[in-house]
């Protein structure tokens, strides 16, 4: 054995965690050229974030009105643009080249106060209107709540609270129709919205932790036989999409065309079992042609 | 023989270190030459692209260059496999983001239901398990009830097509949130 083989194996090793400790340089290095970039990318969001506070308060209807009309304003509106502006001033005495928290907070608070100035300058018409077209939304989400804590209050044979009873809820629509009718939506909205809420509040104390299960063992062969056709038929609207808009090859394209046939034709037959009677020789036809369709699905790659 | 080993050993060592290291690099979106270094591996980069890029976006528009890029905010976020590659559920339970619930009300709470649906499926496909709580954290009771699924046991009958077709789950699966192509996380229920 000579000296050059005996002092291989050390040398593999060294050269191995001379490798290693290069990697864990550069890396270290990486980290430390990363904190200026942050740096750079608070500035240009803090920089952008102006930018766009500054178009909202000049560009957009309102803030050209309060530049070149001011007059056309009310001065409640004029005076709580006017805040808005001399936020975005502050933010911008900021200097540019450190992280800047302050100006942030003025940027905020410069977007507030136009909101608050754009809220002050809708007029009552829009408002109303507004509201007014949220009643018919709650009004048909408080139904939906009704019937949902009905039937869980039959299912677990429990006691809804007073204020939730049919009579509570037929009275607080009514009230809120006779508000609407006098003009006032905001106040009908309000207490439809509050209602929502007492609802929500107790269907979710009512069904949290529970876990319900939906069970595919239906309790008569025409229910199942319905279940498969939907099934069925949505598997049959995907595959005509993928032929109307999926580009396979003709050949792929044949054995699709071959293979949407052939379940059709089984559907067929399910369909004329189903006329004479035969649920059950109905419901196998069915899914012997779902089967054919999860074929022709799966040409196009969709496994389900 | 000892010699042939180490030089092999010695062999391995610097290639380990040299396809470790090239991992670590980040290949920039315009850097697409085929004969770059680690072309074999997923870039990164070509994830999530900037506003201006993704198709979606008008370029030309002066908003969209305000728009911070995805890739910048989405870093310290957790990862998931598909999509735009963030775990978002993981974030809101990591408290990385604190969603607002309400415009006019930065205070407000959602209202989170604590209930889970099991829909039993055909073959052996897991069964699926919902969470109403991972839904509601990001979503109110209105944004799927009752256009989407009506609010009663065995009155909504949800297919994969249907899925992939954009309706039932599909409304927002694959578009909004985390696609179909991660099987388990809808079908988790071993039977």
């Amino acid at each position: 054995m000579n000296r050059h083989t005996s002092n291989a194996p050390q040398r593999a090793v060294v050269w191995t965690v001379a490798g290693l400790l290069l990697l864990i340089v550069l890396s270290m290095s990486a980290g430390e050229v990363a904190a200026p970039v942050l740096q750079e990318k608070n500035q240009r969001m803090l920089k952008q974030k102006m930018a766009l506070v500054e178009r909202i308060l000049f560009q957009s209807p309102l803030g050209k009105q309060a530049t070149q009309q001011p007059s056309e304003l009310s001065p409640d509106v004029f005076a709580v643009w006017e805040f808005a502006r001399q936020e975005l001033e502050k933010a911008q005495e900021c200097p540019q080249d450190k992280r800047c928290e302050g100006a942030h907070e003025h940027l905020d608070s410069a977007l507030s106060f136009y909101r608050q100035a754009a809220a002050l300058n809708r007029s009552t018409r829009e408002e109303h209107e507004d509201f007014a077209g949220m009643l018919p939304v709650l009004r048909s989400r408080i139904e939906g709540y009704q019937d949902s804590l009905d039937r869980i209050a039959q299912e677990k044979k429990i006691a809804l609270p007073e204020r939730l009873h049919d009579q509570q809820i037929k009275a607080t629509l009514s009230s809120a129709e006779l508000l609407e009718k006098s003009g006032d939506a905001e106040s009908a909205a309000l207490l439809l919205q509050a209602l929502q809420s007492m609802m929500e509040h107790e269907l979710i104390q009512i069904r949290s932790g529970e876990t319900i299960v939906t069970s595919l063992e239906f309790d008569s062969s025409e229910n199942a036989l319905e279940y498969e056709m939907r099934t069925n038929a949505g598997n049959e609207k995907l595959l005509l999409l993928l032929l109307e808009k999926s580009s396979i090859d003709d050949h792929k394209q044949r054995l699709v065309t071959d293979y949407l046939q052939q379940s059709r034709d089984e559907c067929a037959s399910a369909m004329q079992y189903r006329s004479a009677g035969d649920f059950e020789l109905a419901l196998r036809s069915l899914e012997v042609s779902t089967d054919i369709q999860l074929k022709a699905l799966r040409l196009f790659g969709i496994r389900i | 023989m000892k010699g042939s080993a180490s030089k092999r050993l010695f062999q391995i060592g610097i290639m380990s270190i040299l396809l470790f290291g090239a991992g670590q690099w980040n290949v920039s979106a315009q850097d697409k030459d085929p004969n770059r270094f680690n072309r074999l591996m997923t870039p990164v980069s070509e994830r999530n692209p900037p506003p201006a890029e993704d198709g979606i976006h008008d370029p030309d528009n002066f908003g969209t260059g305000l728009l911070q890029a995805p890739r910048e905010s989405f870093a310290t976020l957790p990862k998931s496999p598909s999509g735009n590659h963030v775990d978002w559920t993981k974030a809101l339970q990591d408290g990385l983001i604190t969603p607002r619930y309400h415009r006019d009300d930065k205070d407000a709470t959602p209202i989170v239901m604590d209930l889970n649906i099991v829909r039993e499926v055909k073959g052996s496909m897991p069964n699926v398990v919902y969470p109403h709580k991972q839904h509601t954290e990001l979503l109110d009771c209105s944004n799927c009830h009752p256009a989407i699924f009506i609010p009663q046991k065995g009155a909504n009958q949800i297919s994969m097509a249907q899925i992939l077709l954009g309706e039932a789950c599909g409304t927002c699966h694959g578009k909004v949130a985390f696609p179909v192509s991660e099987c388990r996380r809808c079908h988790s229920q071993p039977k």
